[in-house]
């Protein structure tokens, strides 16, 4: 007898046939023997990977000065770390009548990326900051010639200063800084092929003793 | 009435077969072949997802006037130097590569400048420096009128060896736009103490 | 007797009707083919105006002249443009003037409606090939003066009243190869839309 497919609905009587053979298909199927096995791998994975507590958090590590830092491709150096009234090469404008001081940390960079980066980006050398002031770094370079570009592997002298009140740092205070860390990525959507940094993190604290530079005769830069 | 699907229906595709001539039998596995073969042409000649953004590139060699693009340039010498200065008394000490040029613009005054300044050695990328007084990005280039002026590129230590290209390109980005492409042989450049970069201004 | 009895109707002969004749691919097809003639000019429009219509349809591109009568003037973007006055500096001997080249002068009175009015800096256009100069001042030794302004700049008389701005004049030198020859025109684009002045140059 030969069944005629067509594109009308099935008869009843097909209907139930078609229904009953599915209902006869996944009886067939052990469905308590795989939810019971899915359920055991699921808890052995968890198991496996400590349990539900929470992960233990990495310590973040401590540089000294003179020590050298590697984080976000860049190598970075602090050097010095001063409290001055004069701010030499820095482009920041300190108010002499408000008593306004400059914090300036000098330090050496190097871009390991394989391509020029700016220092003033926020993963990058700007991302350094002073616990208990506010902001980020003004940056310049040590020679005062302007630019804030790293070219690869070519070390950098720069200076990172800040306007402080004279009440908020005396010589002989201890500073905290942190280092930033982030990863780096190439865009695949609206910066296709570009390079990028996200995911910043503190890579790394450092403490120092902030040194002051009392104020020169006039007419002399320190 | 009932068609009987009977004996001489079965009988006739086997027997269909074997009348056929082997050709025909032959004809879709050849033509499997055939584009197959083709697939793999097209695949293996096929240029990578950014060629359609890639610069046209024009090659220059120093001394020779090169044009891509909205700009017009000639490389007039390439030095080294341990330390650089400029005019106004600016002086930085490392490793320089200073290249002396001449550029102009060729359609356009309206915001041409000679944006793109690179400089690859291996694989690394140098950008000039925007430090001192240069050409890079700083002045117009005018249709028909040189301009002379100098780049500066900073390069680590150890990086006078080997071959370099620089690039030059007045536009904001090198993807689909010209650009001049001169090879440097660093190896083969004295290194000077210092130099003086020469102050922008307009050519001969 | 029986007779054959004549048949109730004629009989039909299959050659009398010729049989139905199916339809060609063109006739079947007619209402898709339809479709396509006026749709895929219609995408082809539309994508092309999309594309258009980001880049000079915000006012920030010059696209369509305004051409101005010979010394004459125009009102355009909120302002009175013109009479041009312009000419070939005869005496360059105390400038830095490069070897080949003649610096054309040209002189642009603005007179706002009221509110300032915003422009970059003329442009000089060679009729014939299209290819423009902009203002040079510092680079051939003229010094800047703010009675020589090269861009649009909004002067108030009563600097309480932002209405109130001053009359002026552009006042703008281009540095042009001496085988460049006009005609030319000189083109000031105020910001607002496509529009833009097109004054005729004839050194």
């Amino acid at each position: 007898m030969l069944i005629l497919m067509t594109a009308a609905p099935p008869s009843p009587v097909q209907e139930r046939t078609l229904l009953t053979r599915v209902r006869r298909m996944a009886s067939l199927i052990p469905t308590p023997w795989l939810i019971t096995a899915g359920g055991a791998i699921l808890l052995a994975a968890t198991a496996g990977f400590g349990g539900l507590a929470d992960a233990a958090v990495a310590p973040v590590p401590t540089v000294t000065v003179g020590e050298q830092y590697s984080g976000s491709d860049l190598t970075l150096t602090v050097q010095s770390v001063e409290l001055r009234t004069d701010r030499g090469n820095a482009l920041v404008f300190p108010k002499e009548e408000k008593g306004e001081k400059v914090l300036a940390i000098t330090l050496e960079a190097t871009n390991t990326f394989h391509a020029p980066r700016s220092a003033s980006a926020a993963e990058a050398v700007a991302g350094i900051r002073v616990k208990g002031i506010q902001g980020e770094p003004t940056i310049s370079r040590v020679d005062g010639g302007g630019g804030a570009v790293l070219q690869p592997d070519v070390p950098a002298q720069l200076v990172l200063a800040w306007i402080v009140r004279s009440d908020e740092l005396h010589d002989g205070d201890a500073v905290e800084l942190t280092l930033p860390d982030s990863t780096h990525f190439v865009g695949t959507n609206v910066l296709k092929g570009q390079d990028y940094w996200s995911d910043i993190v503190v890579g790394a604290t450092l403490t120092a003793t902030v040194t002051e530079i009392p104020p020169q005769g006039d007419g002399s830069t320190s | 009435m009932t068609i009987t699907a009977g004996a001489p229906l079965a009988e006739a595709p086997a027997a269909q077969a074997a009348r056929t001539p082997w050709a025909r039998k032959a004809l879709p596995w050849a033509l499997t072949a055939v584009l197959l073969a083709g697939a793999w042409v097209v695949n293996a000649v096929a240029l990578p997802d950014s060629a359609s953004e890639a610069p046209f590139v024009s090659a220059a060699t120093v001394g020779g006037t090169a044009t891509a693009g909205n700009l017009t340039a000639k490389v007039i010498g390439v030095h080294a130097a341990r330390s650089i200065n400029d005019p106004s008394g600016w002086t930085a000490e490392g490793t320089w590569l200073v290249v002396e040029l001449d550029a102009e613009a060729v359609d356009s005054q309206y915001g041409s400048m000679l944006s793109v300044a690179e400089l690859t050695i291996g694989d690394r990328t140098f950008r000039a420096t925007e430090r001192g007084q240069t050409m890079f990005r700083t002045g117009a280039l005018v249709p028909g009128v040189m301009r002379h002026g100098a780049l500066a590129f900073e390069l680590p230590e150890d990086a006078l060896k080997g071959t370099a290209a620089l690039r030059l390109a007045n536009a904001s980005t090198v993807a689909d736009n010209g650009v001049i492409e001169l090879p440097i042989d660093l190896g083969g450049i004295p290194i000077e103490d210092d130099i003086t970069l020469p102050e922008t201004g307009w050519a001969g | 007797m029986m007779t054959i009895p004549t048949p109730l109707r004629p009989i039909a002969h299959a050659e009398s009707t010729p049989p139905p004749r199916r339809d060609g691919w063109w006739r079947t097809n007619r209402l898709a083919l339809v479709a396509l003639l006026v749709l895929v000019p219609l995408v082809g429009v539309g994508v092309w105006w999309n594309e258009w219509y980001s880049y000079y349809g915000y006012g920030a591109r010059k696209v369509t002249a305004v051409q101005v009568p010979k010394d004459g003037t125009i009102e355009l973007g909120g302002a009175t443009w013109g009479p041009l006055k312009s000419g070939e500096a005869k005496d360059t001997s105390g400038l830095d003037m490069p070897a080949g080249t003649r610096l054309l002068i040209a002189s642009v009175p603005v007179k706002p409606d009221g509110t300032a009015v915003t422009c970059d800096s003329p442009l000089l256009v060679q009729q014939s090939t299209g290819r423009e100069w902009a203002p040079l001042r510092s680079e051939v030794g003229i010094p800047f003066s703010s009675d020589e302004p090269e861009r649009c700049v909004n002067d108030l008389a009563d600097p309480a009243n932002p209405a109130s701005v001053k009359p002026y004049s552009m006042v703008v030198g281009f540095v042009v190869p001496d085988d460049v020859d006009g005609p030319f025109w000189l083109d000031v684009d105020p910001t607002g839309d496509g529009r833009f002045v097109r004054f005729s140059l004839n050194p």
